[in-house]
């Protein structure tokens, strides 16, 4: 925990908030994403959180609708159903397809999946294998920007907040979350929090503190808190 | 990126919530979200107001018109009611003429208000017979989170309780209007707004949220004055109610009324 | 007579004559759209009580100040008047008494929907994102109703409003998509698409939507014998008015926008587009904070 505190500490320290069109620097330094370079100079492209770390510049960005990547853990909503697979939303502007083999159930229209992203073509098109469905609990999106801070270093984040709530939540890439059981709306509740207070900085600690004072003030109102 | 195919999976959760009492969000039945209203926000206009009604938004602004009178109403004024759904608001919603939610909105809106006989119509006749003040109230949604309704009918009558009417200048006997030069204060004597109730299953709910308007099975709108009467009513949706549902609907509406008038009375 | 030259070289609402109107630009205002922004773009007028002799002198003043009589209030007699001028001229009113004040300007609201896929289908692009750029005014935006259905004019800037963002934009990142601009007026008062564009630009950057750099619009022209900045309605009804909307990308300098109406000298156009390009980065600022500043609203929230 102390080692992930000081690497976030040195991170914060070379993150900063940046428009499109505002230098980031004028080195020869190598280019990550949200960047671009003219007359020298590396230019942010995106609003987010530029960072300049080992020989390299880039922004992550704070906003933004999601585009699937290959290796992506995507959830999503089946809505389409043809003959050699499903149509799958995932919260993009681009569809998803799910080949009938990669599901072990036959899919109707409205039903939650998990998946992961195998294949993305030049006009972003993708196909998802692997896919399991989700029954019940609760769907919520965020920014699918701001996912890397609900899933945390290492998963520390996300680990923190299932162990916390006693929720299972699965989380999708493409900002779709799905959560069930234990206190699911404190889970909500905390990640809603990660996505508002993504860029600043002891997101970690704060968000445990949130989770076990809401969980305490729930038991002391005997609040039918808990799902099963 | 829209989540609309989101919504059909919410549709299940709010019903199987509604089906024990309870709405997503903790409100009890008869609860509205937080509302905030701005008047005066437009300077030519001449009156206007914006609603904040739970994340939906509205704004409303009101216009003077010298017109001649209908011709069975030669010593009446009018007002008229235009809404527009605007893109903006809503990713389902189409740029184009208002379809038949925007004027459906506008003509509920507009019969709360003309049935409670809130504005005499008399008053506004500026030479009568030839001359009347045509009152345009315009409705702009910048952001649908449910309940256009509401949100539209406390701007209405805000904008209108706070609108004042332009000076006339002659020129022998043709009046033209000095924009921006007020004679006096429109006078409302009632103050109608609409409140909405969506059923979900068994469940009657006040305030819809966009989820609920959604899951509804059908909603009513009902525009209920000081002394209790309802002014207009509206049912919307493909589902049905009971006329018990119906009498505890107009119970509640005229206490849920009174609720809503009193912060249109503080900002007015 | 020397009191009277002075005057001239005054600002018809008392501004430097290369001096922007009071800008007011936040971001993320709308719940439901990818991205948004609010621009409130005008001058502070103050209403203030004057005798009848004032009053009457008003009417000459008029010729070349932005003043506007409001009739009788009570006893007195009212005024409205741009703040700044009645910092610099107040004693040609006598004895008067400030009763109020309003803002006289643009208000608009931008929202950005996309990248998402378009309707109709068949608009898309295989390689890039198309832009739409919709503009509409209020009915109630302008001092005599304008019917809600958009008129040719706002189909003309909804068409140059596009123009001038999409070059900006790194469209070939969203192939298939289509990124919508709905940008509404609320009120108006000259520069109605300089407001747009600048709010625009702040609804994409709000949107996530990658750009080169953020636009910013103004108007600059000549109105009362001077090259002005940012013109009033009271300028652009001046009777020498030259009006010269320009969108400018600010680090390159680079001019998306350009429209004039009037009639002028080549150098005077010259100086106009630096004085355009100078604005634009002025403007350019304020976007950035009104980005920023969001992020910081969410700070002190959660303190």
């Amino acid at each position: 925990m102390t080692d992930e505190k000081d690497a976030n500490a040195q991170q914060d320290v070379q993150r900063w908030l940046v428009t499109p069109g505002e230098v980031i620097t004028e080195e020869r330094v190598k280019l990550g994403p949200g960047v671009y370079v003219q007359d020298g100079k590396v230019i942010a492209k995106v609003l987010g959180l530029a960072e300049l770390r080992n020989g390299m510049a880039r922004v992550v960005p704070l906003e933004g609708n999601y585009v699937p990547k290959q290796g992506d853990t995507v959830v999503g909503i089946v809505v389409d159903v043809k003959i050699p697979g499903y149509d799958v939303d995932i919260n993009s502007p681009y569809k998803a397809f799910l080949p009938r083999d990669q599901v072990r159930e036959p899919l109707e229209y409205g039903d939650v999946i998990v998946a992961t992203v195998r294949f993305v073509d030049e006009v972003k098109n993708s196909v998802i294998e692997n896919a399991r469905k989700l029954e019940g609990g609760e769907l919520i999106y965020i920014a699918s920007p701001r996912v890397p801070r609900v899933i945390g270093k290492n998963a520390s984040m996300i680990t923190n907040i299932k162990n916390l709530t006693g929720s299972r939540v699965i989380v999708g890439a493409n900002g779709r979350i799905w959560i069930k059981g234990g206190y699911s709306d404190i889970a909500r509740d905390a990640i809603y929090k990660i996505e508002r207070e993504a860029h600043t900085h002891g997101l970690t600690d704060r968000i445990a503190e949130y989770i076990k004072d809401r969980i305490s003030e729930s038991e002391s109102n005997g609040e039918e808190g808990k799902e099963n | 990126m829209s989540n609309e195919f989101i919504w059909e999976f919410d549709k299940d959760r709010v019903r199987r919530f509604a089906l024990r009492g309870l709405r997503l969000d903790r409100r009890g039945p008869l609860d509205y979200r937080p509302i905030s209203i701005a008047t005066d926000v437009f300077a030519n206009a001449d009156g206007s107001a914006v609603v904040d009604l739970g994340g939906t938004k509205v704004a409303a602004g009101v216009k003077y018109e010298l017109g001649s009178p209908f011709p069975d109403t030669p010593n009446k004024g009018a007002v008229m009611v235009d809404a527009e759904l605007l893109p903006m608001a809503n990713p389902t919603f189409e740029p184009g003429p208002p379809d038949e939610n925007a004027i459906e909105l506008a003509r509920v809106v507009d019969r709360g208000i003309r049935e409670s006989n809130a504005i005499d119509l008399e008053k506004l006749a500026v030479e009568p017979g030839k001359w009347v003040w045509l009152v345009f109230v315009d409705l702009r949604v910048l952001d649908d989170n449910g309940n256009l309704f509401d949100a539209a009918s406390m701007a209405a009558i805000t904008a209108l309780a706070t609108s004042k009417i332009p000076v006339v200048e002659w020129d022998g006997d043709t009046p033209t209007i000095v924009r921006g030069d007020y004679d006096r204060p429109l006078e409302v004597s009632e103050i109608p707004l609409l409140t909405t109730f969506v059923k979900i299953g068994n469940a009657i709910f006040v305030d819809p949220s966009a989820d609920e308007m959604r899951a509804a099975d059908a909603r009513i709108s009902v525009a209920t004055v000081d002394d209790g009467s309802v002014t207009a009513i509206q049912k919307g949706g493909e589902g049905a109610f009971t006329k018990e549902e119906l009498s505890l609907v107009f119970d509640r509406a005229i206490d849920r009324g009174k609720y809503l008038r009193e912060i249109v009375k503080k900002v007015i | 007579m020397a009191k009277k030259a002075k005057k001239i070289d005054i600002r018809s609402d008392g501004r430097e004559f290369d001096e922007l109107r009071e800008i007011k630009i936040q971001a993320g205002v709308l719940d439901q759209a990818d991205g948004s922004a609010r621009v409130d773009w005008g001058i502070t007028m103050k209403r203030i009580a004057v005798s009848e002799k004032t009053y009457n002198k008003v009417e000459s003043l008029r010729e070349q100040f932005y003043i506007i009589p409001r009739g009788k209030g009570g006893k007195k007699y009212l005024v409205d008047v741009p703040a700044k001028l009645l910092d610099k001229i107040g004693d040609e009113f006598g004895d008067y008494e400030v009763v109020g004040e309003h803002f006289k300007g643009n208000v608009a609201i931008v929202a950005v929907h996309g990248p998402r896929e378009p309707i109709p289908r068949h608009v898309a692009d295989p390689y890039r994102a198309v832009l739409r750029f919709r503009y509409t005014m209020a009915p109630f935006s302008v001092p005599e109703r304008k019917r809600p259905a958009p008129g040719r004019r706002e189909i003309e800037i909804s068409k140059v409003s596009r123009e001038a963002l999409q070059g900006v934009v790194f469209a070939n990142e969203y192939p298939m998509t289509a990124i919508d601009i709905f940008a509404e007026l609320l009120s108006a008062d000259a520069g109605t698409r300089v407001t747009a564009i600048t709010a625009a630009s702040v609804a994409l950057a709000d949107a996530g939507i990658p750009m080169k750099d953020l636009v910013a619009a103004v108007a600059v022209g000549r109105a009362y014998g001077h090259l002005v900045a940012d013109l009033t309605k009271f300028e652009e009804d001046a009777p020498d008015a030259v009006d010269f909307p320009m969108a400018v990308v600010p680090r390159t300098e680079e001019i998306t926008l350009a429209q004039m109406d009037g009639r002028i000298a080549k150098k005077d156009l010259d100086e106009l587009v630096e004085l355009g390009i100078k604005k634009a980065k002025e403007i350019s600022a304020l976007q950035r904070q009104a980005l920023k500043e969001k992020y910081q609203r969410v700070v002190e929230n959660e303190q």
